[in-house]
């Protein structure tokens, strides 16, 4: 079950990025998955609610988006969506095909909330 | 003041940072002369076997060491410790190796100068595909045993790979394996892959096995540059 060090890899992205951004919570984070990406969604899912709930700072909701598997010719320079993992271009039936999307994980967005100041206190939930 | 939420758009695959750092080893172990192989497959298609064999076949010609991963006991390092160094990796239930467990490994073995180090993965065709390693060369391997029918079902293993090993040939009388379909169902995943037949037992194939490698080897370390398929 490597969903659960995927989903570190992937809350530590995340913190990375609240960092940069002082006096903020993380509310949602949407992340985009496909054929290639070597994960349960759900798994993934409960792995990293599960870390977050361990972090006790707050729950973070994870969007998770389902794309096709996609790749680019490298003959014909166009664009094709792969089915039952044949590849070969729709349009030319090169095999020289770069993957563009569903191979991996992508960490699409961060939806960050300012902490409220409140009486010179910092409210830290 | 009403504070508004702010979205950040990273569109970013959130194992980026683990490839760079597999990048920066890969490089460094490019640049003393060493190919890296990370040698995947099910449990029991024999990738010790093969290693076995594989010291045996270069002996002193060329040097080598075995990372070897496994769930639990140091019986696969034991199984190689005559033939070559190698340095035993227990992931302690874990199903897949990742690059902090595989330098600490080197640095156990005195991070040696040689010409192959060869990475034998945990048994098992789906984590292992998603994790990058610092390996040239990433080799599947599928006994006859196994079932002609695994490309299809472990893509993204055979997508990552360089070469597929079809193992233990020795028994193709034995069981309904047909080479044929396996190599055919691996080449719609990955049309680059090389495929290699063998038998570690009767030593059958292991000389194309140790050209291939052999030429890999010279190609890269004159190119003096790499990629990842991962």
């Amino acid at each position: 079950m490597h969903e659960a060090s995927l989903a570190k890899n992937l809350l530590d992205q995340v913190r990375n990025i609240q960092r940069e951004h002082p006096l903020s919570r993380v509310v949602d984070v949407e992340i985009e998955l496909g054929p290639l990406s070597g994960v349960e969604p759900m798994l993934l899912s409960m792995a990293f609610e599960r870390l977050v709930a361990e972090e006790g700072t707050g729950e973070i909701e994870l969007i998770m988006r389902e794309v096709a598997l996609q790749a680019i010719c490298e003959d014909c320079q166009r664009q094709c969506t792969i089915s039952d993992f044949n590849f070969a271009c729709l349009h030319c039936q090169s095999t020289k095909l770069e993957i563009s999307q569903g191979d991996c994980v992508r960490l699409m967005s961060v939806n960050l909330t300012p902490i409220e100041l409140c009486e010179g206190s910092v409210q830290c939930n | 003041m009403q504070l508004e939420n702010k979205r950040i758009i990273v569109r970013r695959d959130i194992m980026a940072d683990a490839k760079a750092d597999a990048a920066v080893e890969r490089q460094r172990l490019l640049e003393r002369g060493t190919l890296v192989v990370n040698l995947v497959s099910s449990p029991g298609a024999g990738k010790t076997a093969l290693l076995q064999a594989t010291a045996r076949h270069w002996h002193d010609k060329h040097s080598m060491a075995v990372l070897v991963g496994d769930l639990e006991t140091d019986r696969d390092a034991q199984r190689l410790s005559p033939y070559v160094p190698v340095a035993q990796l227990t992931t302690g239930g874990a199903c897949h190796l990742e690059l902090p467990l595989v330098r600490r490994g080197l640095m156990a073995l005195g991070d040696p100068q040689v010409d192959f180090l060869f990475i034998e993965n945990v048994g098992n065709l789906v984590c292992p595909a998603s994790h990058d390693l610092g390996e040239h060369l990433r080799v599947v391997m599928l006994s006859v045993t196994d079932g002609d029918d695994k490309p299809g079902k472990y893509p993204k293993m055979f997508r990552t790979s360089h070469a597929v090993v079809i193992s233990k040939i020795d028994l193709l009388p034995y069981v309904p394996f047909q080479v044929g379909n396996a190599v055919r169902d691996a080449l719609t995943v990955q049309p680059a892959l090389t495929s290699i037949q063998l038998s570690s037992q009767t030593g059958a194939g292991i000389d194309e096995w140790c050209r291939f490698l052999e030429n890999a080897r010279d190609r890269l370390v004159l190119k003096r540059e790499c990629t990842s398929m991962v």
